[in-house]
């Protein structure tokens, strides 16, 4: 068996590494920081004016053994912690788990072009939601009610087709055909829901809204929904980050070096899967998160999974609720669709950030 | 140290046979260069080798045999440098190296202080540590392959397999690249297995040529041996001079056919 290497080298220091792991690090505080500040903006800034300042009053007030009469009226209380903060959390939530997942497919595809959807996740949760409003389900399973179960389980079973399909196609292994799968059941979901829609052309504004997406909520019970499966697949993706840098190897020289590649994108796509379903069950569909936010992180100068992953995950989560406050505020009393923000905020910036960043090389 | 014995291998892509029969000893620390024809089966053979293909007779690598042994376990003892590494451009080359450490590190695990020190080793032996910090996309060709074997090296491999290891590149920097490889070999009691086009290039660094023909091994020995009019003319279907110097070098040159054409210079 192996032993170590020439043991009469003299080890020098090695400095070389440690230097990035630091850099690193400093992102990602950055990235927590700009996720906290994002929070308390989408807290204190709303369609009615609550000064920033009773908000604060009202939180000191709740905590235990503090005797001080809160600032806020019940309503605006409300207001605050049962419609603004609940929002902000949803936000936080899905456009963390896009800009997650989004990352983590490009990384597995091996494909700058990848996002969350590329599968046909989109596809199978729009016929899902598609089938629950055209025939009016309504049934409620532990709280959770017809749409959201829908959209979720036609994103599951899509995901799954395409694995199928791309599987029975040649050699099956490899990352293409499972692309191509997904391209195949996605048109054949889509052309699907577009009959539905087309034969029931009263509810087709319902369907509309649902696909533009909304992080709009009365309460938690969308964040409590959707928390274990976002929490299920930010576990698993983020540890599987150093594999998916040797995934990036490509398949034959991540298998040479013992690695399972089968297995872990299986791994991968099946978290990718559950934590966009889930998201996209929730909230609809929101566009250019998971596609964007990975690729502004890189221009930063983050090369490896490891941060890559979080700080994507922290910036999609900063992006998202940024853009709600937009979509909340800007024709106020009435409301943008935030899939229309994410886009027209999101790729001037980008292609800034993009302008930037050739510029410094 | 470690012995490579081929006994009966056959590798099948499809319904067709690529590598037929081929027995082959590559003693412990020598360095065996596979030449033929494109397409004669060399890339196949190596990947039989990696078991990245399945292959039908027995492989031994030292006292074990290659399909029965754990996955880290072969890539602790063989590395492969593929013809077309894909590089990930957008990573440093210290990370790039530090992912040859992973057949060492387990499933979710992270590398440790011994890894860094592996790597930063690596790097110094292969003059890379200035790059340590360079992006793989900034390499030049010659620099990119450096850090291609580095990351072979940083399994710590007693085998290390080349697949046409110096194509693209220009002649100083195929030297410098087998220069590098030899000292290794040197150094860390490698035992090499390479595919080459580059006929004088194999028998200036290999200690034996296995030429391999339609799936076929066809001559194996020295590059003296190996390296004759008959043999090479007949498997590559060409006319070829092959000098051999005293020194022991060899040259071949390609023998341009009779045409009915010719080019107006020779007019």
């Amino acid at each position: 068996m192996t032993t170590t290497p020439l043991p009469d080298v003299v080890l020098p220091a090695p400095a070389v590494l440690p230097r990035a792991r630091g850099r690193d690090a400093l992102w990602l505080g950055a990235g927590v920081i700009v996720l906290a500040l994002s929070m308390l903006a989408g807290l204190f800034v709303g369609a009615v004016d609550i000064p920033p300042q009773d908000i604060v009053g009202d939180l000191i007030s709740r905590i235990p053994f503090v005797h001080m009469h809160s600032p806020l009226s019940s309503i605006d209380a409300a207001i605050v912690w049962q419609l603004r903060l609940p929002r902000v959390v949803l936000g936080a939530l899905v456009g963390g788990m896009l800009a997650l997942c989004g990352a983590a497919y490009q990384g597995i595809f091996r494909n700058p072009l990848a996002d969350p959807y590329l599968l046909g996740v989109a596809a199978g949760a729009g016929l899902g939601a598609t089938i629950a409003i055209v025939f009016a389900i309504d049934i409620t399973v532990v709280g959770v009610h017809a749409l959201p179960m829908f959209a979720f389980v036609g994103a599951i079973v899509a995901v799954g087709l395409a694995y199928i399909v791309g599987r029975s196609v040649g050699a099956g292994r490899s990352s293409t055909t499972l692309v191509l799968g997904g391209v195949a059941v996605a048109a054949f979901l889509t052309a699907m829901q577009t009959f539905l829609q087309q034969r029931h052309t009263d509810q087709l504004a319902l369907v509309y809204n649902w696909i533009l997406g909304t992080v709009a909520t009365d309460g938690w019970s969308e964040v409590i929904t959707m928390l274990p499966y976002a929490l299920l697949a930010l576990v698993v993706i983020l540890l599987h980050g150093r594999l998916l840098d040797v995934m990036g190897l490509g398949d034959d020289a991540a298998r040479t070096l013992g690695v399972r590649t089968a297995q872990v994108r299986i791994a991968v796509i099946g978290a990718v899967t559950i934590g966009t379903a889930a998201a996209v069950a929730v909230t609809g569909l929101i566009g250019f998160v998971g596609l964007i936010i990975p690729h502004v992180v890189r221009l930063l100068g983050i090369r490896t999974h490891r941060t890559l992953l979080p700080l994507s995950m922290l910036l999609g989560a900063s992006f998202l609720v940024l853009c709600d406050l937009v979509a909340r505020t800007a024709v106020s009393p009435s409301e943008l669709p935030i899939g229309v923000v994410t886009a027209v905020i999101g790729a001037p910036a980008f292609a800034l950030v993009l302008r930037t960043s050739r510029v410094h090389g | 140290m470690t012995r490579v014995l081929l006994e009966r291998v056959s590798v099948a892509r499809g319904d067709r046979v690529v590598v037929r029969d081929v027995s082959l000893d590559v003693p412990s620390g020598a360095w065996v260069c596979l030449i033929g024809p494109n397409g004669a089966g060399k890339t196949t053979l190596l990947h039989a080798l990696a078991a990245l293909i399945v292959h039908s007779g027995t492989i031994r690598i030292g006292d074990g045999e290659l399909s029965r042994m754990s996955r880290r376990g072969r890539a602790q003892q063989l590395a492969l440098v593929q013809q077309d590494s894909q590089l990930p451009t957008g990573l440093r080359v210290a990370d790039y190296v530090m992912l040859g450490r992973t057949p060492y590190i387990s499933y979710f695990g992270r590398e440790d202080r011994n890894d860094r020190l592996v790597v930063a080793e690596i790097l110094e032996q292969l003059d890379l540590l200035g790059l340590a910090d360079r992006l793989l996309g900034h390499l030049s060709g010659g620099e990119r392959q450096r850090v291609v074997v580095a990351r072979a090296l940083a399994q710590l491999p007693s085998i290390l397999l080349l697949d046409e290891p110096t194509t693209a590149l220009d002649l100083g920097r195929q030297l410098q690249v087998l220069e590098l490889i030899r000292e290794q070999q040197c150094a860390r009691a490698l035992t090499v297995i390479s595919a080459t086009h580059d006929l004088t290039l194999a028998a200036a660094y290999a200690d034996r040529l296995a030429l391999i023909s339609c799936g076929s091994l066809v001559a194996e020995g020295t590059p003296r041996e190996v390296l004759t009019t008959a043999t090479l003319g007949e498997h590559y279907g060409v006319s070829l001079r092959v000098i051999h110097d005293e020194d022991g070098s060899v040259a071949v040159i390609p023998v341009r056919p009779p045409s009915v054409t010719r080019s107006p210079g020779e007019a």
